[in-house]
């Protein structure tokens, strides 16, 4: 039923992006890269111990395993000229070989498919069934939903604990918050989103999910709680439309999901009001015309009554001493004209008295 | 002792030369604090390879190679774009970038194989690269791409030295920023996209900055930490590739990499810079230091006081530590360097 499909992948898209908006308000975004990927060294470990794939233990394992990761970065950050970027790398591509090179010497046999865990399949999640009381659903979408309120539930009850970290980690601990075990208890939850999240989507992909949707938001938004809601309606958004694009062109689907969401966050990125790109641009045309015509004002008011005026301010030739062409010049006295601030005697530009009021304003402030 | 076959040798070949060359380049993103820049950009070589497999009809390494190398440039602009032009932390951008690149290679991909699986066969390919079943004329590929990245790096380097530490001064200078960050982000795309043939996507990370750091513990120099990271990413590569030829099912790239990682974690142990290992020596010796000589200590820090029972003194006095002079007790010369060193006061009055 691909219904149960579309349901699995929104659900996924709103517990991993609902944790994503902390990561990357704390500058951690690139944790869940790591995490991601060592997952997979915690579901081979635990398989070692229990040797069955289908055990809660290996999630257990996996997310542990995730917090480990975490924590063996922070050591190595401790160790003197090793940067977090460097650490990250150095720490989560070798847990990743050890379990690589585990899984093919050890576990040939088992059907433990490393390309399967990175990629993952949403199709495929919608025949692993569980049974709860009268209704029969996909496991994945129980996981899914129990770790979406969970979510959800820690969320609203540390709300202000976690906002608190999230901005201002030094001042948490100041207050007494021990901000290491909410820094922790947030990396756990990630962890268990993530590994929740990797058999639908796949490790790479559940970056996307994470830290997509709330980038896109912060273009919006300045609060926290504003985030959180916009995340979650541009999570929505681009699951649905992944997915209807995905069936129209017989595509995978969490692969176009992950395309929509670069494809929303250039959206944003181009159009967004006041930190877009184009808004950012007329920001700058506008502001470079406000200096330039004050910039104007004071020339005019600097030569007005002095020997060369008569060259420096003269219609004809200001536009040199200033360094502009002769069509923006043009436009300024225009403008300047309009507003009332300078007038034209015998072709040479002077201050009128509402100008030199504008000067005074601009000179003292006031 | 396994015998050195031909394939065994032509892989090697490969591994050192990749190794080597892939940790001097990445010395230059580890000191720019950019190391995972590496990691984005390999990921988003995805549909870049996969446009040019559907343009050109081809698996030629060339072509996947070319197609690899643009996806890359463009992942690198928008990273340059959203870096200088919004609030947007880089390192958020870089996981978004790789992470929705990879998705759309794998859209293109399953749009291209219908049939599930051999999509699957691809990516798993384009992952984990194939260093064993590396030929002659890759080997020959890899040798001209590093000796032109060998010549750039020499060429630049008292460039790149320069930009890397002082970037400021270096604009001030009346160079431009802008080509030193083409030259640079060239370097690392060219090495990445020759990378993944070997040893794919996850793994080409870590062959970039594992050597800088391990060498980065053994020098404060910028020329000697790029000369030890070749050194080390090579010595990587062969120790790696031996290891992996010589029993069954071990694959190279990680088998690679796990040495690196090895190697790092014995560098910020044993370093004799600021190892860990010196530093909790040298921790040991100063509270040995402290509880012997504790007394001697009270009495520079409190030489008016009633002095603690003569006989805490009796060892100090013995060994020309302290002295009655004029019936008062003193430190000696000896005696006040011994604290001053512990204290690690500086010593201006000799």
């Amino acid at each position: 039923m691909s219904i149960e499909i579309l349901l699995v992948a929104l659900t996924t898209a709103l517990a991993t992006s609902m944790v994503g908006v902390f990561l990357v308000l704390r500058k951690l975004s690139m944790l869940t890269d790591a995490i991601s990927h060592t997952i997979l060294l915690g579901i081979v470990i635990a398989y070692y111990f229990v040797r069955d794939l289908h055990s809660p233990v290996l999630l257990i394992g996996a997310t542990l395993m995730g917090v480990f990761t975490v924590y063996l970065i922070e050591g190595l950050i401790k160790v003197k000229n090793v940067n977090e970027g460097a650490a990250i790398g150095i720490v989560f591509t070798m847990l990743f070989s050890i379990s690589v090179i585990i899984i093919n010497t050890q576990f040939r046999n088992v059907h433990l498919d490393i390309p399967m865990v990175l990629l993952g399949n949403l199709e495929f999640t919608i025949f692993n069934r569980t049974t709860i009381g009268f209704l029969n659903l996909p496991t994945s979408l129980v996981v899914m939903l129990v770790v979406l309120l969970l979510n959800l539930a820690l969320l609203s009850l540390f709300y202000k604990e976690i906002k608190l970290v999230s901005f201002d980690y030094a001042l948490a601990g100041v207050l007494g918050f021990t901000p290491v075990i909410l820094h922790y208890g947030m990396m756990t939850m990630v962890s268990l989103t993530a590994v929740a999240a990797f058999d639908a989507v796949g490790a790479i992909l559940v970056i996307a999910l994470m830290i997509g949707p709330p980038i896109t938001a912060l273009f919006f938004t300045r609060t926290l709680l504003k985030t959180l809601l916009l995340t979650a309606v541009i999570a929505v958004f681009n699951t649905v439309l992944g997915y209807q694009l995905s069936v129209l062109l017989d595509v995978t689907i969490s692969g176009m999901i992950a395309t929509v969401i670069l494809f929303s966050f250039m959206t944003a990125l181009v159009f967004a009001p006041d930190k877009g790109l184009i808004s950012r641009l007329i920001t700058l045309h506008s502001q470079k015309r406000e200096v330039a015509f004050i910039t104007f004002i004071q020339h005019v008011k600097n030569h007005q009554n002095t020997a060369d005026a008569a060259d420096e301010l003269a219609k004809a030739t200001i536009h040199t001493h200033l360094g502009w062409s002769e069509t923006f010049m043009n436009k300024l006295i225009d403008k300047a004209s309009k507003t009332g601030y300078i007038k034209l005697e015998n072709d040479v530009i002077g201050l009128t008295d509402k100008g030199n009021d504008y000067y005074k304003r601009l000179r003292f402030n006031q | 002792m396994l015998p050195f076959s031909y394939t065994l040798i032509v892989v090697l070949l490969g591994t050192v030369i990749l190794g080597g060359i892939a940790g001097m380049i990445g010395t230059l993103v580890v000191f720019r604090s950019q190391a995972l820049i590496g990691d984005a950009l390999s990921h988003a070589t995805l549909p870049g390879v996969v446009i040019a497999f559907m343009l050109m009809q081809a698996r030629q390494l060339e072509v996947l190679l070319v197609g690899a190398f643009i996806s890359a440039v463009i992942a690198m602009f928008l990273l340059d774009v959203i870096k200088h032009h919004t609030t947007i932390k880089f390192d958020a951008s870089m996981a978004l970038i790789l992470s929705a690149f990879f998705g759309f290679g794998q859209v293109l991909l399953s749009h291209i194989h219908k049939d599930g699986s051999a999509a699957q066969a691809g990516l798993s390919r384009f992952i984990f690269g194939q260093a064993a079943t590396l030929l002659r004329s890759d080997v020959y590929l890899l040798a001209g791409v590093a000796l032109l990245l060998f010549v750039l790096l020499m060429l630049f380097f008292k460039e790149l030295k320069l930009f890397i530490f002082d970037e400021p001064f270096f604009v001030s200078l009346g160079f431009s920023r802008r080509i030193m960050n083409a030259l640079i982000t060239f370097m690392v795309v060219m090495i990445i996209t020759i990378g993944i043939r070997m040893v794919g996507v996850i793994l080409m990370s870590a062959l970039l900055i594992a050597p800088a750091v391990a060498a980065r513990q053994f020098s404060n120099r910028f020329g000697i930490n790029v000369f030890l990271a070749w050194l080390i990413g090579g010595i990587g590569g062969a120790v790696g590739t031996y290891m992996s030829a010589a029993r069954a099912n071990m694959p190279t790239g990680p088998v690679i990499v796990l040495v690196l990682g090895v190697i790092v974690l014995f560098s910020v142990l044993f370093s004799f810079n600021d190892g860990l290992i010196k530093h909790a020596f040298l921790n040991w010796r100063y509270r040995i230091q402290i509880q012997k000589y504790r007394a001697l200590i009270h009495f520079y820090e409190n030489p008016d006081k009633a002095p603690m029972a003569e006989d805490d003194y009796a060892y100090f006095i013995n060994h020309d530590y302290l002295r009655h002079t004029n019936g008062d007790l003193n430190l000696t010369k000896k005696g006040l360097k011994k604290v001053r060193l512990i204290k690690g006061v500086v010593d201006n009055e000799y």
